[in-house]
């Protein structure tokens, strides 16, 4: 019963986050990525033809939107990098989410950390 | 594949906070499906960066692992307050991370009074005497 709650509360928060994340992507991209779903049954050379491009895509859209999280930075948009460059660019993040303790974090967002200003 | 989707997720999440709002005319997009209805090359890109973290760390599996499960039982609340934290942890300098990992052990074991006490010693330090005070009570070495 107790890991039944747990799920269901698992889900609705995933489902939450998951909608909080995407509701900010473009409307073309959007469309781009729900094409795949629309033409399922259609014949596999098509999805051969835009599988590859509509991932890329997508994966230089997350680049960007991590890269203007973390430099804070109003110049111009640098142009969409390649898929490659996509784990370099968030591995900050990825760094910070899987390397440190959660708690730290919890922590640090605590009246007590803040009341001791280590900045 | 739950776990890795919670990591997916917890990284994608203040990735919105500051993204540019919508343009005019892109509010008919129909928005993104949730989890499930993503096709499979879809999931595989948003969790890439993080497999790929994996399979190059396997000194630190359990370790990564502990924290994804972490991060997997805090509530909603929990978690947005983990992001302001993680936020405030990205403008700190090396030694201020040496500094907070330490007074988070110290402190995570204290009473409240314990902790104020500790917290208006810590006001009274000089930058000298925090350094010692952190080479006296280092945290615990990562494994």
């Amino acid at each position: 019963m107790n890991q039944d709650n747990r799920d269901a509360r698992f889900d609705a928060a995933m489902r939450q986050l998951h909608g909080v994340a995407t509701e900010r992507i473009s409307g073309r991209t959007r469309l781009q990525l729900q094409q795949p779903a629309r033409t399922a049954s259609a014949a596999r050379p098509a999805m051969h033809r835009f599988g590859w491009p509509l991932a890329a895509s997508f994966a230089a859209v997350l680049a960007l939107m991590v890269g203007l999280q973390l430099r804070h930075d109003p110049a111009p948009l640098p142009a969409p990098p390649a898929a490659a460059n996509v784990v370099a660019d968030n591995s900050d993040d990825i760094d910070a989410v899987l390397d440190e303790n959660p708690d730290l974090y919890l922590w640090l967002a605590s009246n007590d950390a803040y009341a001791l200003a280590m900045e | 594949m739950r776990t890795f989707t919670t990591l997916a997720l917890a990284l994608l999440l203040p990735c919105s906070a500051l993204a540019s709002p919508p343009q005019a005319g892109e509010d008919d997009a129909r928005p993104m499906p949730a989890w499930e209805q993503l096709t499979q090359s879809q999931r595989d890109t948003l969790i890439a960066p993080m497999r790929a973290r994996w399979n190059d760390n396997p000194e630190k599996r359990a370790r990564m692992y502990e924290h994804a499960r972490r991060w997997q039982d805090m509530t909603p609340e929990q978690r947005e307050r983990a992001h302001r934290g993680m936020k405030r942890w990205r403008h700190m300098d090396p030694e201020q991370r040496e500094q907070a990992r330490a007074l988070f052990q110290q402190m995570r074991g204290m009473s409240p009074e314990q902790r104020k006490e500790l917290r208006d010693r810590w006001h009274g330090m000089t930058p000298e005497q925090r350094r010692q005070w952190v080479e006296q009570n280092p945290p615990p070495p990562e494994d």
